[in-house]
């Protein structure tokens, strides 16, 4: 068991102090203090504003949550964080993180001969703090983006680093995996991933954390950054425990003719908030957005959206799917905004939400902002809905229970986004995963 | 079923609401002209608090958001834009304090 942290609740005190334990450049000191000041001038939103009208914050008692962790216990982990079933995986490079301290760290040799940085944010601000203050929370997600991002600014704990420089193209994939703690205490990871020039990486994290009972605060920011014709395929898999509050902000800027994919795989938490966006600020970008998220008991997941075409020739293809159950909740508003110069723009927008249970409920909202006459095509299309009767016969006249049919059909839903993860050891671990969690359901 | 005490008998005038989570369910207590009675704090229609409502008259509340109207007695919704009743629970007060009884 960790120590408990003395301190509780974010201050002025505890920026001050944070800035005082960690060893740090001046730059970064300075950034966590305006960063503060951002956050003690921003509103905290209310159920008046849009974004969180379907979102209630009253039981996050932010006074009750230990801001940061009073050091590393001391503990060495016994094994690795890298879950099993990829350890016969061929890495590019593995990050461990446990309670914002590196405690595994390997990167390929030839890749780092070749300028390829891995490695924790903490690490990367002293040993390569020019890359990293030009990117960190600068254009991407600044503090003043929002009250939550502005206390990320502040107290960030640690995260991943990836830089890959011009023309390199990374065939194997990079890894990390946050574990917290998360018995009262805050987790703030943050991840930075700037591709230059034709460079190319896949990178896969997960977060996760215990179940427990005292509650758990997480303010995650992921930020993009993709030169002329980089190319990046990205997978989040938030794995917090039921009780954990979470806040995320993830933000990919695509240069010209920049591709990603990004995929978001929601599982855990007893609140996750969070934006997926992606910015074409150069002609010719694609983005592909995934969502996945599965929803039981009372938790709630709420996630705005973004395909910003800001240059023409762009395409952004979005598909978030869900699958509910017992009372959870959730909630999409999905926004695609296309300006005046952005010609030839294509952007498409699917939300699908399965509803296993009578008490769970899902709103989504697709929203369309068109200001340019000559684009190819801007669509969208939400769904809610129960499982099928007509399939269920037609699967049940085979020889399967209903149970077995519903099950399968869940499976089937999912499996496009699962099937779209690209390292083999993980897309088969959450495969299973998810179906274990969903025929441990009663479905009605 | 559980008992749980969630406040103090004083903590709900007559007239008025009060918010309680048991159980990671949030009930609106309402004291009708010296009646308590329990429900369900979500409105079913747009999940607005009930609490924040309105009693129009000595058993109906309206939810503040748009209107629906629901019995404190029963749960049932009383008028458009809610369909579904809201749940109710067992209120009482002892020595002074409020309790309310939940399930497991």
């Amino acid at each position: 068991m960790t120590a408990p942290a003395t301190r509780r609740g974010f201050s002025a005190e505890a920026v001050a102090e944070l800035v005082r334990r960690r060893d740090e450049p001046d730059w970064m000191r300075q950034r966590r203090l305006d960063a503060w000041q951002t956050y003690e001038r921003l509103p905290m939103p209310t159920r008046q504003d849009e974004e969180w009208r379907r979102t209630d914050l009253r039981d996050l008692k932010l006074d009750e949550v230990a801001p940061f962790a009073d050091g590393h216990n001391g503990r060495t982990p016994r094994g690795t964080l890298l879950p099993e079933a990829e350890r016969h995986e061929q890495l590019g490079g593995f990050l461990g993180l446990r309670d914002g301290h590196p405690v595994e760290h390997r990167l390929d040799d030839a890749l780092r001969a070749k300028g390829v940085i891995f490695t924790d944010l903490a690490t990367a601000v002293r040993e390569h703090g020019d890359l990293v203050r030009e990117h960190f929370m600068t254009r991407v997600v600044p503090a003043g983006d929002s009250k939550f991002a502005a206390l990320h600014g502040a107290f960030w704990d640690n995260g991943t680093f990836l830089y890959v420089p011009k023309g390199v193209a990374v065939e194997l994939p990079f890894r990390a995996v946050v574990a917290a703690g998360h018995q009262g205490s805050a987790s703030m990871a943050h991840t930075l991933i700037v591709l230059d020039e034709q460079a190319q990486a896949t990178f896969a994290e997960d977060f996760t954390s215990p179940e427990g009972t005292a509650g758990g605060f997480s303010s995650r920011v992921t930020e993009i950054i993709l030169g002329q014709e980089a190319n990046l395929r990205y997978v989040g898999v938030q794995r917090w425990g039921k009780t954990v509050h979470d806040f995320h902000t993830e933000r990919a800027l695509l240069g010209r003719d920049a591709t990603v994919v990004l995929e978001t795989v929601e599982l855990g938490s007893a609140l996750s908030k969070g934006r997926v966006e992606a910015v074409f600020a150069g002609d010719g970008g694609n983005a592909k957005i995934l969502g996945l998220y599965i929803e039981d008991g009372r938790q709630h997941l709420d996630r705005y959206t973004l395909q910003d075409h800001r240059a023409a020739n762009c395409t952004s293809d979005l598909l978030f799917k869900g699958v509910l159950t017992d009372k959870a909740r959730s909630v999409f508003s999905g926004l695609i905004r296309v300006a005046p110069n952005a010609r030839k723009t294509a952007a498409y927008q699917q939300n699908r939400n399965l509803l296993l249970s009578r008490a769970a409920r899902a709103d989504s909202i697709p929203n369309l902002e068109i200001g340019c006459n000559d684009i190819l095509g801007c669509t969208h299309g939400a769904t809610v809905g129960k499982v099928d009767e007509e399939q269920l016969f037609y699967l049940m006249c085979r020889g399967l229970t209903r149970s077995d049919a519903t099950h399968l059909i869940v499976e089937g839903f999912v499996d496009p986004l699962v099937a779209a993860v690209p390292i083999a050891g993980l897309r088969d671990a959450l495969r299973s995963e998810i179906q274990r969690r969903v025929s441990a359901q009663d479905i009605q | 079923m559980a008992v749980v005490t969630v406040g103090r008998e004083e903590d709900v005038a007559p007239g008025q609401a009060l918010r309680v989570v048991v159980k990671g369910e949030p009930i609106a207590i309402f004291n009708a002209q010296g009646e308590l009675y329990a429900i369900g704090d979500t409105c079913t229609h747009e999940e607005f608090s009930l609490s924040d409502g309105e009693l129009v008259d000595d058993h109906t509340v309206e939810c503040a958001l748009h209107g629906a109207q629901f019995d404190i007695r029963s749960g049932a919704a009383l008028s458009l834009p809610a369909t579904l009743p809201t749940p109710t629970y067992p209120v009482w007060v002892e020595d002074g304090e409020l309790k309310i009884e939940v399930e497991e």
